[in-house]
């Protein structure tokens, strides 16, 4: 009998979580529910600058959208991982996600994100739309999957008093001016290099623009090149002279730090970095200290100035396209909400505020006429590099992955000098695209 | 054995037993089992294939899986020997003071008490290029090179933060089993004219050895799957200096999103932490 | 007696606490350090050369922090998670400690070994099964899912840590009670809970400790604003590209102040209790 007990409760037990896998989810039909995103911001408590913005670009979207909007902050680095989980586990899935272009390849490839063609070419905000930004909101299919609210590029920041004769263009420019700065204690260039971001602002660049890809057109990796031994070779120079500070291998944003100390002469920025670089101290001293007015304010002054990203000797400027955009995840209980949602951030003004709040360019053309951006000296420079050397990374399914994995062999290569080079490469690369 | 049984019937123990077990099968070895059958297939757009062994074979084959192996042996190792060999230190030195080794001990357990990401995020901090202020106190005499920017300096931190953060732990059960050495023992032997060593290595030892063995169990383990401290202090990085088993096993799971090989890796883990137990367990009834 | 002069006592004693005290420096440094952060201004967190004190001392930081969730919304889900999932823990472990610990039969240690053999599955393995088990059971979001899994992470543990407990009371107050008629619960809860409060209380401040300071399945689990916890709530100091050290280091103290203040209150029979054994294995 006792026996009979606990096998009867086993039996149950494992029936419970049973029907709790294979059971389906109710879905309530009715009014239209709240519209959920999943983002960074935080309007319900802003914290940073971008919040407060943020809060302040869509004041009135409730009434406009005719629902609640409920964003639930979520850290940064953990939204894509959850839409992802919140899909392929069935889970509670957002409206609207908030992610980034170069992840969208790793979501369509993943069945993430819903098809919205359709409606984008429908909408009224469609014929404003900037074409290379909602090109970035394509999957290799040619659908659009999301729709980019703000784009960014790079570009490089340089001192004055460390390039009296114009600011360095290319790579040779970098390694001439290296032995001169060195000597009054200075470092030529800093940039972030390492982890993820670093194979978008400095890796990718260098390889393309020494004539090579980091992926083929299938979405598989293709850096086993030329091209890329040359960027290391470059990069390990920089490091083994000491021309470039060593934590431009760190992980974190530590790279910035010796250029706003006036330690470095160059920095290979982001169109976004004005907002973090203050206070701003040039090498002779002169201090700049007005929020993130700062950068602005030595260019008018010509202490700093812009150029775009370098590039190999004799060769184009490739500078990466990255942003921000809107999604609607498969599953979403709500799409009409969530058009709805985007509809009102496309608005020319609201995108505006939107993408100037996260320091990128709004992806509707007219944006760009807001005095913000056509009166100041920075972001007219920033828009006139991007429109002529901004191009988007190939698409890269694994796109995480191979990023970090690449920065990983990068990184590990600039330490080990005497390690050649290809044969690392092909050998991760053939790894990667194993199946 | 049978004597005690008086105390309780079968029924009782039943009855006190399988609240857990309930909790265990649907909490812990359901959601087990579900991820052993993840590691034979992949989910893609919310469905389910089964691929064979396909996952298994593509990580035996990648050398990010070896590379990461070598990576938590040596972060397991360190860990293991600080965490022992400065925890028994700590204790004998509390063993030996009357005054104060309340407020010793409290002020030791504090780290423990604290979160990983918090004391992750200390510890960066403390060696961050500019403003750390450890870097900037050893920049004179390295160099001012960059400790976290260099592979062997930010395994040599994550190891640090570790046996910051775990020391209080192990220094405590060898208080506790130091106690338990009887003063008697050491009184012949000191007539004998044994050094202080001697008695160390021939009563003290001795007596606290299965509490060593049990700390290094758990020493072990606990390094072996060691996560959330080395994400908040380097992410595995510069480079993937600090990328063991376990942030490997993070990656793929939650920031490449391939479920199937992370469960793969999981049963792989699972295997060595299972044979490493059983392997004290066996040194254990020896002693 | 050891033979040995006064002297060298006197010597003896001075490296002994000058060690420890060396050893406490190392060990509260980094604490300390987040505190002095936590008085800077934002701007004072980021001069050079870098600094201990503040230069200038400011409550700035703690006023970002007071304004914010943390301490209305996101502190009490911690403390709601944790203190249930605990004292559900140290109930169900106690009861099942209990059995295990007096009644014997073939099979009994196997049975324990395999329980304590789930404390070797890597944590993130059962991420997608755990996501997967709780969305269909409709509970994603809410307080019950952490404290369900919480519970069910932390149970054979806590089964551990009290078994040696339970073993280590003589059982003949037991068998007089036993004589006298008392079932096995009144045995319990009048003889072995009373005898064993310290045993209860390390695995209490052990288990509470840890799933107070608990990150991972927190961020997957819940994705409501409302459920949010404190370890997941530290985020909200900062974003992509922009971190409010002193916030986050006045944030990071708060949230150590509960679990540190617990813990000073019960030093001493938590340090007791551990060295009498909670873990002998």
């Amino acid at each position: 009998m006792k026996k009979s007990y606990a096998l009867t409760v086993l039996v149950v037990l494992l029936l419970v979580p049973a029907f709790a896998f294979a059971g389906g989810k109710t879905e309530e039909p009715g009014e239209m529910g709240p519209v959920i995103v999943w983002s960074e911001i935080n309007i319900k408590a802003p914290q940073t600058n971008l919040d407060e913005n943020f809060a302040k670009a869509v004041e009135g979207i409730e009434d406009a959208m005719g629902t609640e909007l409920i964003i639930v902050t979520t850290p940064y680095k953990e939204i894509s991982a959850k839409v992802n989980l919140a899909v392929q586990a069935g889970g509670d899935v957002p409206d609207i996600a908030q992610l980034k272009v170069s992840k969208l390849a790793f979501h369509v490839d993943n069945g993430t994100l819903m098809d919205i063609t359709k409606y984008v070419e429908a909408s009224p905000w469609y014929a404003g739309m900037n074409k290379s930004a909602l090109d970035a909101g394509r999957g290799a299919d040619g659908k659009i999957y999301a729709v980019p609210f703000n784009t960014r590029s790079t570009l490089t920041y340089s001192y004055t008093d460390a390039f009296p004769d114009g600011p360095p263009l290319t790579t040779d420019d970098i390694l001439a001016a290296g032995p001169g700065l060195k000597e009054k204690g200075m470092f030529t260039i800093t940039g972030k290099a390492s982890e993820q971001q670093g194979v978008q602002v400095w890796w990718w660049p260098l390889i393309r623009t020494f004539g090579g890809h980091f992926a083929d057109s299938d979405g598989k990796v293709a850096w086993a090149n030329d091209a890329t031994v040359k960027a290391i070779e470059f990069t390990r120079e920089l490091i083994s002279k000491g021309y470039a500070p060593e934590v431009i291998l760190s992980p974190g944003f530590d790279d910035e730090i010796p250029f706003m100390n006036g330690d470095v002469g160059a920095f290979n920025a982001g169109s976004w970095s004005y907002v973090w670089l203050n206070p701003l101290t040039t090498p002779s001293g002169v201090k700049y200290d007005n929020k993130s007015a700062s950068v602005e304010e030595a260019i008018k002054a010509g202490d700093l100035v812009l150029s775009p990203q370098i590039s190999a000797p004799g060769s184009k400027h490739v500078t990466p396209l990255d942003g921000i955009l809107w999604a609607i995840p498969v599953g979403s209980k709500n799409v009409e909400g969530a058009q709805a949602f985007i509809d009102f951030m496309m608005q020319t003004k609201v995108n505006t505020d939107v993408a100037y709040a996260w320091g990128g360019v709004p992806t509707i053309d007219a944006g760009k006429n807001d005095p913000r951006y056509a009166d100041s000296v920075y972001w007219s420079k920033v828009t006139e590099f991007m429109s002529k050397y901004a191009e988007a990374m190939e698409p890269v399914a694994n796109y995480d992955e191979a990023t970090l994995k690449f920065a990983d062999i990068a990184i590990a290569l600039i330490h080990n000098t005497g390690k050649d080079i290809m044969p690392v490469l092909k050998q991760a690369q053939d790894e990667l695209n194993a199946e | 054995m049978q004597v005690s049984n008086i105390l309780m019937n079968r029924k009782s123990f039943i009855w006190l037993v399988s609240p857990s077990i309930i909790f265990l099968l649907i909490i812990q070895i359901y959601p087990s089992l579900y991820s052993f059958y993840l590691s034979f297939g992949k989910i893609k757009g919310g469905q389910y294939s089964f691929t064979g062994l396909k996952n298994f074979t593509r990580l035996l084959n990648n050398s990010d899986f070896y590379e990461s192996l070598a990576r938590t042996g040596i972060f397991t190792f360190s860990f293991l020997l600080a965490c022992i060999g400065i925890g028994l230190i700590l204790a004998l030195l509390l063993s030996r003071c009357t005054k104060f080794t309340t407020l010793y001990m409290t002020i030791i357990f504090v780290p423990m008490v604290l979160s990983e990401v918090v004391g992750g995020t200390m510890w960066r901090w403390m060696f961050q290029q500019s403003f750390g202020l450890v870097q900037a106190f050893l920049n004179p005499f390295i160099n001012n090179v960059s400790i976290l920017s260099k592979p062997w300096g930010a395994m040599a931190i994550v190891i640090a933060a570790s046996v910051w953060k775990q020391l209080a732990f192990t220094a405590l059960l060898f208080l506790g089993a130091l106690q338990t050495v009887p003063k008697e023992l050491f009184e012949p032997a000191a007539l004998d004219g044994a050094t202080r060593s001697d008695m160390f290595w021939k009563i003290t030892w001795v007596i606290i050895r299965p509490t060593v063995l049990l700390a290094s169990i758990m020493t072990t383990i606990r390094g072996i799957n060691a996560l959330g401290l080395i994400l908040a202090t380097t992410q595995g990085g510069p480079g993937a200096s600090t990328m063991t088993e376990a942030v490997l096993l993070y990656r793929t799971a939650w920031q490449f999103g391939r479920f199937g090989d992370a469960a793969a890796l999981s049963v792989v883990m699972f295997l060595i932490n299972i044979t490493l137990g059983i392997v004290y367990i066996r040194l254990m009834r020896e002693s | 007696m050891l033979i040995r002069s006064r002297r060298q006592i006197i010597i003896d004693n001075i490296v002994t606490h000058g060690l420890l005290i060396f050893f406490c420096l190392i060990m509260i440094f980094p604490v300390a350090l987040s505190l002095m952060t936590s008085f800077k201004t934002k701007t004072d967190v980021m001069i050079l050369p870098p600094r201990f004190f503040p230069p200038e001392w400011t409550l700035e930081g703690y006023i970002k922090v007071f304004q914010s969730d943390l301490i209305p919304i996101y502190m009490p889900n911690s403390a709601i998670n944790a203190l249930t999932a605990t004292i559900l823990t140290v109930i169900l472990a106690a009861f099942a400690a209990y059995g295990f610990s007096r009644f014997k039969f073939k099979g009994s240690r196997a049975l324990q070994l395999g329980i304590l053999g789930l404390m070797m599955i890597p944590g993130i393995t059962n991420l997608v099964s755990y996501y997967k088990l709780v969305s269909q059971l409709g509970i994603l979001s809410t307080h019950l899912i952490m404290i369900l899994v919480y519970t069910g992470f932390e149970l054979p543990f806590g089964l551990l840590i009290l078994k040696n407990f339970f073993d280590a009371i003589p059982i003949d107050l037991e068998e007089a009670a036993k004589i006298d008629g008392c079932s096995t619960t009144q045995v319990l809860w009048h003889i072995i809970i009373p005898l064993s409060l310290p045993g209860l209380f390390v695995a209490f401040l052990l288990i509470l400790v840890y799933l107070w300071n608990e990150f991972l399945f927190a961020v997957t689990l819940l994705s409501a604003n409302e459920a949010r916890t404190a370890m997941v709530g530290l985020y909200d100091f900062q974003t992509s590209f922009e971190v409010a050290y002193h916030a986050l280091s006045a944030a990071s103290i708060i949230v150590l102040l509960p679990m540190l203040i617990i813990f000073i209150l019960g030093r001493k029979t938590f340090f007791r209790a551990m060295m009498e054994g909670a873990l002998k294995g």
